[in-house]
Protein backbone atom coordinates (compact mmCIF):
# COMPACT_ATOMS: atom_id res chain seq x y z
CA UNK A 1 0.00 0.00 0.00
CA UNK A 2 1.37 3.42 -0.88
CA UNK A 3 1.26 6.66 1.11
CA UNK A 4 -1.80 8.10 -0.62
CA UNK A 5 -3.86 4.87 -0.36
CA UNK A 6 -2.88 4.56 3.28
CA UNK A 7 -4.05 8.07 4.19
CA UNK A 8 -7.34 7.56 2.33
CA UNK A 9 -7.93 4.28 4.13
CA UNK A 10 -7.18 5.81 7.57
CA UNK A 11 -9.49 8.77 6.98
CA UNK A 12 -12.16 6.39 5.61
CA UNK A 13 -11.93 4.43 8.87
CA UNK A 14 -12.26 7.69 10.83
CA UNK A 15 -15.50 8.41 8.94
CA UNK A 16 -16.84 4.90 9.61
CA UNK A 17 -16.15 5.34 13.33
CA UNK A 18 -17.77 8.80 13.43
CA UNK A 19 -14.51 10.51 14.32
CA UNK A 20 -14.50 14.16 13.36
CA UNK A 21 -11.06 15.46 12.45
CA UNK A 22 -9.72 18.71 11.07
CA UNK A 23 -6.64 18.72 8.88
CA UNK A 24 -4.77 21.73 10.23
CA UNK A 25 -2.37 22.53 7.43
CA UNK A 26 -1.30 21.53 3.94
CA UNK A 27 -4.43 19.49 3.24
CA UNK A 28 -4.11 20.15 -0.49
CA UNK A 29 -0.63 18.64 -0.70
CA UNK A 30 -0.64 15.75 1.76
CA UNK A 31 -2.76 13.62 -0.58
CA UNK A 32 -0.31 14.20 -3.40
CA UNK A 33 2.77 13.64 -1.24
CA UNK A 34 4.92 16.23 -2.89
CA UNK A 35 7.30 16.16 0.06
CA UNK A 36 7.55 14.20 3.26
CA UNK A 37 5.02 16.21 5.20
CA UNK A 38 3.55 15.35 8.58
CA UNK A 39 -0.20 14.96 8.59
CA UNK A 40 -1.33 17.41 11.27
CA UNK A 41 -4.83 16.62 12.47
CA UNK A 42 -6.99 17.98 15.25
CA UNK A 43 -9.33 15.58 17.00
CA UNK A 44 -11.49 15.78 20.08
CA UNK A 45 -10.06 14.24 23.24
CA UNK A 46 -13.11 11.95 23.49
CA UNK A 47 -12.04 10.26 20.23
CA UNK A 48 -8.48 9.59 21.42
CA UNK A 49 -9.10 5.91 22.18
CA UNK A 50 -10.92 5.23 18.90
CA UNK A 51 -8.15 6.94 16.90
CA UNK A 52 -5.50 4.96 18.75
CA UNK A 53 -7.25 1.68 17.98
CA UNK A 54 -7.49 2.48 14.28
CA UNK A 55 -3.80 3.36 14.05
CA UNK A 56 -2.67 0.37 16.09
CA UNK A 57 -4.74 -2.00 13.95
CA UNK A 58 -2.77 -0.66 11.01
CA UNK A 59 0.46 -1.49 12.84
CA UNK A 60 1.62 2.08 13.25
CA UNK A 61 4.11 2.87 16.00
CA UNK A 62 3.14 5.52 18.50
CA UNK A 63 4.78 7.98 20.84
CA UNK A 64 3.69 11.10 22.68
CA UNK A 65 5.66 14.35 22.63
CA UNK A 66 7.87 14.60 25.67
CA UNK A 67 6.36 16.34 28.66
CA UNK A 68 9.84 16.19 30.19
CA UNK A 69 11.57 18.16 27.46
CA UNK A 70 8.70 20.48 26.56
CA UNK A 71 6.75 22.81 28.80
CA UNK A 72 2.97 22.71 28.42
CA UNK A 73 1.27 25.73 29.96
CA UNK A 74 -2.41 26.38 30.71
CA UNK A 75 -3.41 22.72 30.28
CA UNK A 76 -2.18 22.42 26.69
CA UNK A 77 -1.78 18.81 25.69
CA UNK A 78 1.20 17.01 24.16
CA UNK A 79 0.69 15.79 20.59
CA UNK A 80 0.50 12.08 19.82
CA UNK A 81 2.37 10.68 16.87
CA UNK A 82 1.57 7.58 14.86
CA UNK A 83 4.13 6.67 12.25
CA UNK A 84 5.31 4.04 9.82
CA UNK A 85 8.85 4.42 8.54
CA UNK A 86 8.25 2.12 5.55
CA UNK A 87 5.48 4.28 4.12
CA UNK A 88 7.24 7.44 5.39
CA UNK A 89 4.15 8.67 7.15
CA UNK A 90 3.70 10.48 10.44
CA UNK A 91 0.30 11.48 11.77
CA UNK A 92 0.71 14.35 14.25
CA UNK A 93 -2.46 14.19 16.31
CA UNK A 94 -3.37 17.11 18.56
CA UNK A 95 -6.29 17.67 20.89
CA UNK A 96 -6.04 21.43 21.07
CA UNK A 97 -4.30 24.15 19.13
CA UNK A 98 -1.19 25.43 20.90
CA UNK A 99 1.60 27.72 19.82
CA UNK A 100 5.10 27.89 21.20
CA UNK A 101 5.94 31.05 23.06
CA UNK A 102 8.68 33.35 21.83
CA UNK A 103 10.43 33.05 25.17
CA UNK A 104 11.33 29.42 25.79
CA UNK A 105 9.05 27.65 23.36
CA UNK A 106 6.53 26.77 26.07
CA UNK A 107 3.26 25.54 24.54
CA UNK A 108 0.31 27.89 25.04
CA UNK A 109 -3.17 26.77 23.94
CA UNK A 110 -5.85 28.92 22.35
CA UNK A 111 -8.89 29.60 24.56
CA UNK A 112 -11.61 26.97 24.80
CA UNK A 113 -14.20 29.24 23.18
CA UNK A 114 -11.87 29.87 20.21
CA UNK A 115 -11.36 26.11 19.82
CA UNK A 116 -15.11 25.60 20.07
CA UNK A 117 -15.62 28.16 17.31
CA UNK A 118 -13.15 26.32 15.08
CA UNK A 119 -15.12 23.07 15.55
CA UNK A 120 -18.44 24.84 14.95
CA UNK A 121 -17.34 26.60 11.74
CA UNK A 122 -15.40 23.70 10.20
CA UNK A 123 -15.90 23.04 6.51
CA UNK A 124 -16.60 19.56 5.19
CA UNK A 125 -14.51 18.51 2.20
CA UNK A 126 -15.43 15.42 0.20
CA UNK A 127 -12.61 13.45 -1.32
CA UNK A 128 -13.09 10.23 -3.32
CA UNK A 129 -14.39 7.75 -0.74
CA UNK A 130 -14.10 9.79 2.44
CA UNK A 131 -14.49 13.27 3.85
CA UNK A 132 -12.44 15.47 6.15
CA UNK A 133 -12.81 18.88 7.71
CA UNK A 134 -10.76 22.01 7.41
CA UNK A 135 -11.04 25.31 9.24
CA UNK A 136 -13.09 28.18 7.90
CA UNK A 137 -11.17 30.95 6.11
CA UNK A 138 -10.83 33.27 9.10
CA UNK A 139 -9.68 30.55 11.47
CA UNK A 140 -7.27 29.25 8.82
CA UNK A 141 -5.79 32.72 8.38
CA UNK A 142 -5.36 33.26 12.12
CA UNK A 143 -3.93 29.78 12.55
CA UNK A 144 -1.39 30.14 9.73
CA UNK A 145 -0.29 33.58 10.92
CA UNK A 146 0.13 32.38 14.52
CA UNK A 147 1.92 29.23 13.34
CA UNK A 148 4.39 31.25 11.26
CA UNK A 149 5.08 33.89 13.91
CA UNK A 150 5.10 31.81 17.09
CA UNK A 151 6.14 28.34 15.96
CA UNK A 152 8.31 29.01 12.94
CA UNK A 153 9.45 32.61 13.57
CA UNK A 154 9.23 33.18 9.81
CA UNK A 155 6.85 32.98 6.86
CA UNK A 156 7.90 30.31 4.38
CA UNK A 157 7.06 30.68 0.72
CA UNK A 158 4.31 28.09 1.03
CA UNK A 159 2.59 29.76 3.98
CA UNK A 160 2.97 33.25 2.46
CA UNK A 161 1.21 31.99 -0.68
CA UNK A 162 -1.52 30.30 1.36
CA UNK A 163 -2.16 33.46 3.40
CA UNK A 164 -2.18 35.52 0.22
CA UNK A 165 -4.73 33.20 -1.38
CA UNK A 166 -6.97 33.43 1.66
CA UNK A 167 -6.67 37.22 1.82
CA UNK A 168 -7.62 37.45 -1.86
CA UNK A 169 -10.89 35.72 -1.11
CA UNK A 170 -13.83 37.65 0.28
CA UNK A 171 -12.51 38.61 3.71
CA UNK A 172 -13.97 41.24 6.01
CA UNK A 173 -10.86 43.14 7.12
CA UNK A 174 -12.55 44.56 10.20
CA UNK A 175 -13.51 41.11 11.43
CA UNK A 176 -10.03 39.79 10.67
CA UNK A 177 -8.48 42.70 12.58
CA UNK A 178 -10.71 41.98 15.55
CA UNK A 179 -9.55 38.35 15.52
CA UNK A 180 -5.89 39.34 15.13
CA UNK A 181 -6.18 41.68 18.12
CA UNK A 182 -7.02 38.73 20.35
CA UNK A 183 -3.58 37.25 19.71
CA UNK A 184 -1.42 40.20 18.74
CA UNK A 185 -3.01 43.05 20.69
CA UNK A 186 -1.77 46.48 19.52
CA UNK A 187 0.48 44.91 16.89
CA UNK A 188 -2.62 43.70 15.02
CA UNK A 189 -3.04 46.93 12.96
CA UNK A 190 0.57 46.88 11.85
CA UNK A 191 0.36 43.13 11.19
CA UNK A 192 -2.68 43.48 8.95
CA UNK A 193 -0.96 46.28 7.05
CA UNK A 194 2.13 44.10 6.48
CA UNK A 195 -0.02 41.15 5.40
CA UNK A 196 -2.02 43.22 2.93
CA UNK A 197 1.13 44.74 1.46
CA UNK A 198 2.67 41.23 1.29
CA UNK A 199 5.75 42.15 3.35
CA UNK A 200 5.96 38.68 4.85
CA UNK A 201 9.75 38.72 5.24
CA UNK A 202 9.62 41.66 7.62
CA UNK A 203 6.74 40.55 9.83
CA UNK A 204 8.67 38.65 12.50
CA UNK A 205 11.33 41.37 12.87
CA UNK A 206 8.58 44.00 13.05
CA UNK A 207 6.84 41.94 15.71
CA UNK A 208 9.94 41.63 17.91
CA UNK A 209 10.81 45.30 17.61
CA UNK A 210 7.27 46.65 17.97
CA UNK A 211 7.16 49.38 20.63
CA UNK A 212 3.83 51.17 20.38
CA UNK A 213 2.15 49.88 23.51
CA UNK B 1 -5.15 32.86 24.40
CA UNK B 2 -2.48 34.01 26.81
CA UNK B 3 0.07 36.05 24.86
CA UNK B 4 2.74 33.68 23.42
CA UNK B 5 4.76 36.76 22.43
CA UNK B 6 6.48 36.98 25.78
CA UNK B 7 10.14 37.70 26.29
CA UNK B 8 11.52 37.46 29.81
CA UNK B 9 13.75 40.52 30.04
CA UNK B 10 15.16 39.53 33.38
CA UNK B 11 14.29 37.59 36.49
CA UNK B 12 15.60 37.22 39.99
CA UNK B 13 14.76 34.13 42.02
CA UNK B 14 15.62 33.48 45.63
CA UNK B 15 17.20 30.17 46.52
CA UNK B 16 15.46 27.89 49.00
CA UNK B 17 18.01 28.90 51.70
CA UNK B 18 17.40 32.60 51.14
CA UNK B 19 13.67 31.94 51.40
CA UNK B 20 14.10 30.10 54.70
CA UNK B 21 16.37 32.82 56.09
CA UNK B 22 14.08 35.66 55.11
CA UNK B 23 10.45 34.62 54.85
CA UNK B 24 9.24 38.19 54.31
CA UNK B 25 11.28 38.59 51.15
CA UNK B 26 9.77 38.11 47.70
CA UNK B 27 10.34 34.68 46.11
CA UNK B 28 10.82 35.89 42.59
CA UNK B 29 10.85 39.07 40.60
CA UNK B 30 10.45 38.95 36.83
CA UNK B 31 10.22 41.54 34.08
CA UNK B 32 8.42 40.40 30.93
CA UNK B 33 7.84 42.09 27.62
CA UNK B 34 4.40 40.96 26.44
CA UNK B 35 4.70 42.12 22.84
CA UNK B 36 1.85 44.39 21.77
CA UNK B 37 0.30 44.25 25.21
CA UNK B 38 2.38 45.64 28.09
CA UNK B 39 5.48 45.25 30.23
CA UNK B 40 4.77 43.06 33.25
CA UNK B 41 6.63 43.37 36.53
CA UNK B 42 5.97 40.29 38.66
CA UNK B 43 6.59 40.22 42.39
CA UNK B 44 5.44 36.73 43.39
CA UNK B 45 1.67 36.75 42.76
CA UNK B 46 1.52 40.51 42.32
CA UNK B 47 1.73 41.94 38.80
CA UNK B 48 2.21 45.51 37.61
CA UNK B 49 1.34 46.27 33.99
CA UNK B 50 3.12 49.17 32.34
CA UNK B 51 3.32 50.73 28.91
CA UNK B 52 6.82 50.88 27.43
CA UNK B 53 7.15 54.62 28.13
CA UNK B 54 5.93 54.15 31.72
CA UNK B 55 8.44 51.33 32.14
CA UNK B 56 11.32 53.57 31.02
CA UNK B 57 10.13 56.23 33.48
CA UNK B 58 10.23 53.65 36.28
CA UNK B 59 13.73 52.59 35.13
CA UNK B 60 14.94 56.21 35.28
CA UNK B 61 13.46 56.64 38.74
CA UNK B 62 15.27 53.50 39.93
CA UNK B 63 18.56 54.62 38.35
CA UNK B 64 18.19 58.03 40.02
CA UNK B 65 17.46 56.33 43.34
CA UNK B 66 20.52 54.12 42.89
CA UNK B 67 22.73 57.15 42.19
CA UNK B 68 21.48 58.78 45.40
CA UNK B 69 21.86 55.57 47.38
CA UNK B 70 25.44 54.83 46.25
CA UNK B 71 26.29 58.55 46.41
CA UNK B 72 29.90 58.29 45.20
CA UNK B 73 31.82 60.51 42.86
CA UNK B 74 32.01 59.03 39.32
CA UNK B 75 29.14 56.65 39.94
CA UNK B 76 26.42 57.25 37.36
CA UNK B 77 24.01 54.38 36.77
CA UNK B 78 22.88 55.97 33.49
CA UNK B 79 26.36 55.40 32.05
CA UNK B 80 26.84 51.82 33.23
CA UNK B 81 25.87 48.85 31.07
CA UNK B 82 22.61 47.62 32.67
CA UNK B 83 23.77 43.99 32.51
CA UNK B 84 26.99 44.82 34.32
CA UNK B 85 25.07 46.92 36.84
CA UNK B 86 22.87 43.94 37.62
CA UNK B 87 25.91 41.66 37.93
CA UNK B 88 27.67 44.10 40.28
CA UNK B 89 24.53 45.14 42.18
CA UNK B 90 24.86 42.69 45.06
CA UNK B 91 28.30 44.15 45.87
CA UNK B 92 27.33 47.83 45.57
CA UNK B 93 26.91 48.28 49.32
CA UNK B 94 30.65 47.48 49.62
CA UNK B 95 31.69 49.99 46.95
CA UNK B 96 33.74 52.66 48.69
CA UNK B 97 35.42 54.65 45.96
CA UNK B 98 35.62 55.08 42.19
CA UNK B 99 38.94 56.45 41.03
CA UNK B 100 39.91 57.45 37.51
CA UNK B 101 43.19 55.72 36.64
CA UNK B 102 45.44 55.36 33.63
CA UNK B 103 45.66 51.88 32.14
CA UNK B 104 47.81 50.46 29.36
CA UNK B 105 48.40 47.32 27.31
CA UNK B 106 50.59 45.73 29.99
CA UNK B 107 48.84 46.42 33.26
CA UNK B 108 45.30 45.35 32.25
CA UNK B 109 43.91 41.90 31.70
CA UNK B 110 40.85 40.69 29.82
CA UNK B 111 38.63 37.78 30.92
CA UNK B 112 38.09 35.42 27.97
CA UNK B 113 36.69 31.91 27.59
CA UNK B 114 38.08 31.31 24.11
CA UNK B 115 39.28 27.79 24.95
CA UNK B 116 37.83 24.35 24.26
CA UNK B 117 36.43 24.01 27.81
CA UNK B 118 34.80 27.46 27.70
CA UNK B 119 36.34 28.33 31.06
CA UNK B 120 37.33 31.95 31.78
CA UNK B 121 41.03 32.85 31.79
CA UNK B 122 42.92 36.12 32.11
CA UNK B 123 44.70 37.38 29.01
CA UNK B 124 46.75 40.48 28.25
CA UNK B 125 45.83 42.63 25.24
CA UNK B 126 48.83 41.44 23.22
CA UNK B 127 47.84 37.80 23.71
CA UNK B 128 44.41 38.10 22.11
CA UNK B 129 43.06 38.85 18.68
CA UNK B 130 39.80 40.46 17.57
CA UNK B 131 38.66 37.00 16.49
CA UNK B 132 39.29 35.63 20.02
CA UNK B 133 37.22 38.37 21.57
CA UNK B 134 34.38 38.88 19.11
CA UNK B 135 33.94 35.42 17.60
CA UNK B 136 35.28 32.67 19.87
CA UNK B 137 34.68 34.22 23.29
CA UNK B 138 31.09 33.63 24.41
CA UNK B 139 29.66 36.16 26.82
CA UNK B 140 27.51 34.55 29.50
CA UNK B 141 25.50 37.78 29.70
CA UNK B 142 23.55 38.32 26.51
CA UNK B 143 20.27 39.72 25.27
CA UNK B 144 17.76 37.42 23.67
CA UNK B 145 17.59 37.82 19.88
CA UNK B 146 20.72 40.03 19.94
CA UNK B 147 22.39 39.62 16.59
CA UNK B 148 25.80 38.28 17.59
CA UNK B 149 27.23 38.72 14.09
CA UNK B 150 26.77 42.49 14.41
CA UNK B 151 28.65 42.54 17.69
CA UNK B 152 31.91 44.08 16.48
CA UNK B 153 30.23 46.74 14.35
CA UNK B 154 27.96 47.56 17.25
CA UNK B 155 30.94 48.21 19.54
CA UNK B 156 32.84 50.16 16.89
CA UNK B 157 29.79 52.36 16.31
CA UNK B 158 29.17 52.94 20.00
CA UNK B 159 32.78 54.08 20.57
CA UNK B 160 33.28 57.59 21.92
CA UNK B 161 36.19 59.56 23.41
CA UNK B 162 34.64 59.85 26.86
CA UNK B 163 34.26 56.08 27.23
CA UNK B 164 36.05 54.56 30.24
CA UNK B 165 35.98 50.84 31.06
CA UNK B 166 35.55 49.60 34.62
CA UNK B 167 38.48 47.77 36.21
CA UNK B 168 38.85 46.18 39.62
CA UNK B 169 41.76 46.48 42.05
CA UNK B 170 43.70 43.84 40.10
CA UNK B 171 43.23 45.84 36.87
CA UNK B 172 41.02 43.14 35.39
CA UNK B 173 38.54 44.65 32.92
CA UNK B 174 35.13 44.03 34.46
CA UNK B 175 33.05 46.04 31.99
CA UNK B 176 33.76 47.55 28.56
CA UNK B 177 36.37 45.06 27.35
CA UNK B 178 35.12 45.07 23.75
CA UNK B 179 35.25 48.85 23.43
CA UNK B 180 38.58 48.99 25.26
CA UNK B 181 40.02 46.40 22.87
CA UNK B 182 39.02 48.58 19.91
CA UNK B 183 40.53 51.63 21.66
CA UNK B 184 43.76 49.73 22.43
CA UNK B 185 44.17 48.93 18.74
CA UNK B 186 44.99 52.60 18.10
CA UNK B 187 46.12 53.82 21.53
CA UNK B 188 48.64 52.51 24.03
CA UNK B 189 46.95 54.08 27.06
CA UNK B 190 43.44 54.82 28.22
CA UNK B 191 41.55 56.10 31.23
CA UNK B 192 39.42 53.74 33.32
CA UNK B 193 37.19 53.75 36.38
CA UNK B 194 38.80 51.77 39.18
CA UNK B 195 36.04 50.44 41.43
CA UNK B 196 37.30 49.86 44.97
CA UNK B 197 35.35 47.59 47.29
CA UNK B 198 35.44 47.00 51.02
CA UNK B 199 37.13 43.68 51.94
CA UNK B 200 37.98 43.11 48.27
CA UNK B 201 34.47 41.70 47.89
CA UNK B 202 34.34 42.20 44.12
CA UNK B 203 37.53 40.21 43.51
CA UNK B 204 37.12 37.22 41.19
CA UNK B 205 37.77 33.91 42.88
CA UNK B 206 38.61 31.78 39.85
CA UNK B 207 38.71 28.47 41.75
CA UNK B 208 35.22 29.09 43.15
CA UNK B 209 34.08 30.24 39.71
CA UNK B 210 35.36 27.10 37.99
CA UNK B 211 33.74 24.90 40.61
CA UNK B 212 30.39 26.63 40.07
CA UNK B 213 30.65 26.33 36.28
CA UNK B 214 31.63 22.65 36.40
CA UNK B 215 28.93 21.82 38.96
CA UNK B 216 26.31 23.58 36.84
CA UNK B 217 27.41 21.66 33.76
CA UNK B 218 27.30 18.34 35.60
CA UNK B 219 23.81 19.13 36.93
CA UNK B 220 22.71 20.07 33.40
CA UNK B 221 24.03 16.79 31.95
CA UNK B 222 22.37 14.75 34.73
CA UNK B 223 19.09 16.66 34.26
CA UNK B 224 19.10 15.97 30.52
CA UNK B 225 19.90 12.29 31.06
CA UNK B 226 17.06 11.98 33.58
CA UNK B 227 14.67 13.68 31.14
CA UNK B 228 15.71 11.32 28.35
CA UNK B 229 15.35 8.26 30.58
CA UNK B 230 11.94 9.43 31.80
CA UNK B 231 10.83 9.86 28.18
CA UNK B 232 12.13 6.40 27.20
CA UNK B 233 10.28 4.92 30.17
CA UNK B 234 7.16 6.85 29.23
CA UNK B 235 7.31 5.56 25.63
CA UNK B 236 7.87 2.02 26.88
CA UNK B 237 4.85 2.18 29.18
CA UNK B 238 2.79 3.55 26.30
CA UNK B 239 3.91 0.69 24.04
CA UNK B 240 3.36 -2.06 26.61
CA UNK B 241 -0.12 -0.86 27.60
CA UNK B 242 -1.23 -0.43 24.02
Amino acid sequence: MNYKEFICEVFGDFNKNNIDFIILRKDEIIFEKIKNEDVDILISLKDDEKVKNIFLKKKLTTYTDSKYNNIYLYKSKPHKHYYDKKICINFDVCFDISYSSINNKEFIPIDDDELELIWQNKIKIYKNNFFYYKMDRYSQLIHLICHCIFDKNQFSRYYSDQINNLLNQKIDHELLLKMLKKNFYKFADKLLELLLTKKFDTIFKNYLTFKEY
Amino acid sequence: MSNPGVIILDSCKKSIFQKILNRNSFRYFQIEDNIGESIHLHFDDFRIELSISDFFEVCDAIKEALNNLVNLENFDSYKIDPLFLKYASKHLHDLIEIEIVEIDHDNTRFILNNNRFKLPFLKKFKAITANDLFEINKEPRKYKFFNVKNNKDYFINSQDDTFKPIVDENYIIRDGKHRLFIKYQTKEKAKAYLWKFRNNSFKINFIKHYLIIITRRIIMVIKNKIKKLAQIFNNLVEKVFN
